[in-house]
């Protein structure tokens, strides 16, 4: 890979663009553990190390954040509810929690297991949650449509294919992909040796894709399982997302945010793009726009850049000189980017122009 | 924005050689500091701990290339997890399982960015049992790579074995590894300073490796499997002959060496430079300066099939004077 200098370490690069908005909460000195937006009630709900929920408006100005609920067990990842409503809940505890408004309802359990991953499909209205080795999946009503602990190891992601019927799950090893209806049928098993630690099914349902321990990342393809290596980065890939027409999964990893060209035959043989180079900063997440070409990356100096995957420019949203951003959520019309650093500060930036 | 790492103990030990028994003690006693407890197994005597996580022991290969390079993915998850946690750890303490091998839990410590930047393996503390060590001992090759990795070896339950018999024991456990702090304990009653905060691991903090109490003379049993050296000279030593050689020899031979250390009296450099591997997982650091006249390189091996003399010469070869 190649970096590409969009900004450089003198004071003068660290200015907001004038395309945003930013507003930002003091950090609190606690980790932030999820970032997800809940649209219906125009909020973005975060929660943290101390057990804390909190939620920050993304309909009034500036950066105003008021307490949701204190949970007795840590909370360790997060998905939206079916519809946009609610957020969904894993616990240290093995807990589902359902929140609404400020209503906490444990909905599902895994005894004596961490719930560490929450994913949720919309129009098939199936809920999925990994503990341990176990996928959970349940429907609209709460009602278990599968529960299944046959994986080689912990499970460490969770993506539903675009159309819902199937659900692929990352472990050391591969991904087991099964189907969503609670037929019972064996999973579909892909194979690559090491640890996958992160996975997203493409928008356009193609390509599987998983970041790995080893600096790389592997991609199938869903049809005929091909197989596929990206690799070069300097960094664990903490973090990766596809932008919505399926075309590019940007990743983590690298001191530029990287996007790989996923068109035709995949990723193999094409360099990826690149934009937003960092001067000792490497980027933690990604998150691609609801929409456009574009995607925000959050660094290890608490940088947020948003950037144009085919242009390869990038603007700052929010400059760094502090802790690592530890997460990053966009609201459904692509107008406003929520990011959360280490020290629990919450940072909203407001596009005030098209990015696209 | 660093803050100073959490510090990890790492006790093993095998069946029912105590590692409980001295976990609980560290727990007990009255320091007032807050430690978070990872087990791999859950024993009959219970853990006395507000926070203790018990996972499965997964070990993952990586694909770097170099075939013995293995982490632990369960320590990497949650590790990585209680660090977000609000409370303030003073340290962390991982009790594995009798039948562990150290190596991939030392080796995530090298190699996983989120662990090393949050939390730094402290020392391996392995607990022996002194009434059961002789028979299992070659039996079970895990126990013998258990005291090769050691740092500190609590030799347990002293007081169920004779004289003749704790000999026997101390002088196969140096044979192993003549470089661990040996303390001999009943019910594991170590004095938790002996224990706790060694900085075993700290690179900037080594300057001298100090090979165990018994000398040096005692015939090596030419039998041993696993075995421990210590190479030095007074010569200073040229960076590209020693940095060729010893990435050739691990390269060649990481499978077989467990652990490696060294201080090294680079020519014309004023401060030491220190290193340590475990297999083929390297790190090293420019040490404390040298007092004046006292230069000496030292290095360290402990593993399989290693041949004193045949090191010795290519060590010796890597010196200026050479």
């Amino acid at each position: 890979m190649s970096a590409q200098a969009m900004s450089n370490p003198d004071a003068g690069a660290r200015r907001v663009s004038s395309s945003i908005g930013l507003s930002e909460t003091k950090p609190i000195g606690v980790h932030p553990t999820f970032l997800v937006i809940e649209p219906t009630a125009g909020r973005a709900v975060a929660g943290f190390g101390d057990g804390a929920v909190k939620s920050l408006s993304l309909t009034l100005d500036g950066a105003l954040v008021s307490s949701v609920a204190s949970l007795s067990a840590t909370p360790l990842a997060a998905a939206t509810d079916v519809g946009g409503t609610g957020v969904l809940v894993g616990t240290d505890k093995g807990e589902l929690c359902r929140i609404a408004g400020k209503d906490v309802d444990v909905i599902s359990r895994v005894p004596d297991a961490w719930v560490e991953h929450v994913a949720v499909h919309h129009d098939a209205a199936r809920r999925a949650f990994a503990a341990r080795r176990t996928l959970t999946v349940i429907d609209a009503s709460g009602a278990e449509v599968m529960r299944r602990d046959d994986h080689p190891s912990t499970l460490s992601g969770i993506s539903f294919s675009p159309d819902g019927k199937w659900i692929a799950v990352a472990h050391y090893g591969g991904v087991s992909v099964w189907d969503t209806s609670g037929s019972g049928a064996d999973p579909v098993r892909l194979e690559w040796h090491g640890s996958h630690t992160a996975i997203g099914w493409s928008p356009c349902g193609t390509f599987i894709v998983t970041a790995m321990q080893d600096r790389e990342m592997h991609c199938w393809r869903w049809d005929d399982k091909k197989g596929m290596r990206m690799s070069g980065y300097p960094s664990k890939i903490r973090s990766l997302s596809w932008t919505a027409d399926g075309r590019y999964v940007a990743a983590s990893g690298a001191d530029t945010v990287t996007s790989w060209d996923c068109s035709g035959n995949g990723p193999s043989g094409k360099p990826p793009l690149e934009f937003g180079y960092v001067y000792n900063g490497i980027v933690m997440h990604v998150a691609a726009h609801p929409s456009d070409k574009v995607v925000a990356g959050g660094y290890s100096d608490g940088t947020v850049m948003i950037g144009n995957i085919e242009q390869e420019t990038a603007m700052i949203a929010r400059p760094g000189g502090g802790a690592a951003i530890a997460g990053l959520a966009w609201s459904p019309d692509g107008r406003i980017l929520v990011a959360a650093d280490e020290q629990g500060a919450l940072a909203v930036m407001r596009i005030k122009e098209a990015l696209a | 924005m660093d803050s100073p790492k959490v510090p990890v103990t790492l006790i093993t030990g095998y069946l029912g050689a105590g590692k409980t028994t001295l976990l609980n003690r560290i727990l007990t006693e009255r320091h007032g500091k807050k430690y978070a407890v990872i087990v791999n197994e859950f024993g009959e005597e219970g853990i006395d701990n507000e926070l203790v996580v018990d996972a499965d022991e997964e070990i993952f290969e990586m694909n770097n290339g170099c075939i013995c390079c293995t982490v632990r993915g369960d320590l990497i998850r949650i590790i990585s997890t209680l660090m977000k946690r609000a409370d303030e750890f003073d340290g962390m303490i991982i009790e594995t399982t009798g039948l562990a091998d150290p190596a991939p839990v030392v080796q995530t410590f090298f190699v996983d960015e989120d662990v090393q930047s949050k939390v730094a393996l402290d020392a391996v503390v392995t607990v022996v049992d002194a009434k059961h060590f002789l028979s299992a001992v070659d039996e079970e090759h895990e126990l013998a790579e258990q005291v090769a990795f050691a740092d500190i070896i609590l030799l347990n339950k002293t007081d169920l074995v004779d004289a003749d018999t704790l000999s026997h024991v101390k002088s196969k456990i140096h044979a192993l590894n003549k470089f661990a702090k040996v303390i001999e304990t009943v019910k594991s009653g170590a004095p938790l300073e002996d224990v706790m905060e060694r900085h075993a691991f700290d690179l900037t903090r080594i300057l001298e490796i100090e090979p165990g109490l018994l000398d040096e003379e005692d015939d090596h049993e030419h039998d041993e499997d696993i075995i421990s050296i210590s190479l030095t000279t007074d010569q200073p030593i040229e960076p590209e002959k020693f940095s060729q050689w010893i990435r050739g020899f691990i390269m060649e031979r990481g499978v077989d060496v467990l652990r490696t250390k060294g201080i090294l009296n680079l020519e014309g450099q004023e401060n030491r430079y220190v290193f340590q591997g475990v297999h083929m997982v390297m790190d090293s650091a420019w040490g404390a300066p040298w007092a004046p006249g006292n230069r000496s390189s030292k290095l360290v091996f402990i593993g399989r099939n290693l041949d004193e003399g045949e090191l010795n010469e290519a060590f010796q070869a890597c010196t200026v004077a050479a």
